[in-house]
């Protein structure tokens, strides 16, 4: 084969010019496209699956909780946990009425994500003995903009429901 | 009386002003970040003083307050040349894109020339027969 022949020469030409082009884009195209954050909920070894659905009132309840930051940006996380039901539970745009129980801050750079343990008090009256409620866990970010804490509108929730603490 | 003076902190480090300078400085880090000026380093720095100030003991909050101390001096020192690094960056990035946009040009131009002298050379020895 010559590969100066004119019809030779004019495919490999294409081929430089479609693969100089594509690669030309890649380096100008912005790094993140489509900014995102992400939380999830793990159970107690860090796991997809097979989590708790009873718990003692009082005790202290071992989860495990992923955040990713894909924003573009070094990104301050909170995530508050709260205690609600189906009627409390959060929405896209807005969070869950209940009052926050715990905070745990997080600081990830642009792509980094963190998976770490978080133990959460079942903290409910009597009242709540035999039903179900439902662990909440708000992702919030710190808006440099404005210089406060906004809901991400993601969260996680876990139904579980309340036995009476055992005698010790 | 002397156990109870040396077991005095030296001094104890406000939580809630420690934490709203690092709100600061995180704002000021993640000012540079998003002008694309890579703040790694300084990231995982306030990790650690994150997970000082969420300890609270006096002495964490006495190690944050000093990391935080030097976080302030290399965030003074990136954003007093954040212009000049941000220029480099684009000139590197552009340097690239304009060659890698050239090599049609310069494979078109080089090539033939390249392919005939390696043609050439390699049968420089044989031998011509009539």
């Amino acid at each position: 084969m010559n590969l100066l022949d004119d019809e030779v020469f004019a495919v490999i030409m294409a081929i430089i010019v479609v693969g100089s082009v594509f690669s030309g884009a890649q380096l100008l195209r912005p790094s993140v496209t489509e900014p995102f954050t992400a939380i999830g909920l793990l159970n107690e070894n860090c796991k997809i699956g097979v989590y708790p659905d009873k718990v003692f009132r009082g005790e202290n309840l071992t989860l495990c909780i992923f955040l990713y930051n894909y924003m573009g940006y070094p990104l301050l996380m909170q995530v508050r946990y709260k205690i609600g039901s189906n009627t409390t539970l959060p929405a896209n745009s807005t969070p869950s009425p209940m009052p926050t129980i715990l905070v745990f801050n997080k600081l990830l750079d642009h792509g980094e994500n963190t998976t770490f343990y978080v133990e959460v008090p079942i903290k409910v009256n009597e009242s709540f003995v035999g039903k179900r409620i439902a662990l909440i866990f708000e992702l919030w970010i710190y808006d440099i903009d404005h210089g406060k804490w906004v809901y991400s509108g993601r969260w996680n929730h876990l139904y579980v429901e309340v036995l009476e603490s055992p005698i010790p | 009386m002397l156990a109870q003076i040396l077991s005095t902190p030296v001094y104890a480090v406000d939580k809630d002003s420690l934490w709203s300078r690092y709100l600061e400085l995180y704002k000021r880090t993640a000012d540079l970040g998003r002008r694309g000026i890579n703040v790694s380093s300084i990231v995982d720095e306030l990790g650690i003083v994150l997970e000082l100030i969420n300890n609270g003991d006096d002495y964490s909050l006495k190690r944050a307050s000093e990391l935080l101390d030097s976080i302030e001096k290399k965030l003074v020192s990136l954003e007093r040349n954040a212009d000049n690094i941000l220029l480099m960056e684009n000139l590197r990035k552009y340097s690239i894109v304009g060659f890698i946009m050239s090599i049609p040009l310069l494979f078109y131009l080089l090539f033939p020339r390249l392919y005939l002298a390696i043609w050439f050379r390699v049968r420089r020895r044989w031998v011509v027969e009539k």
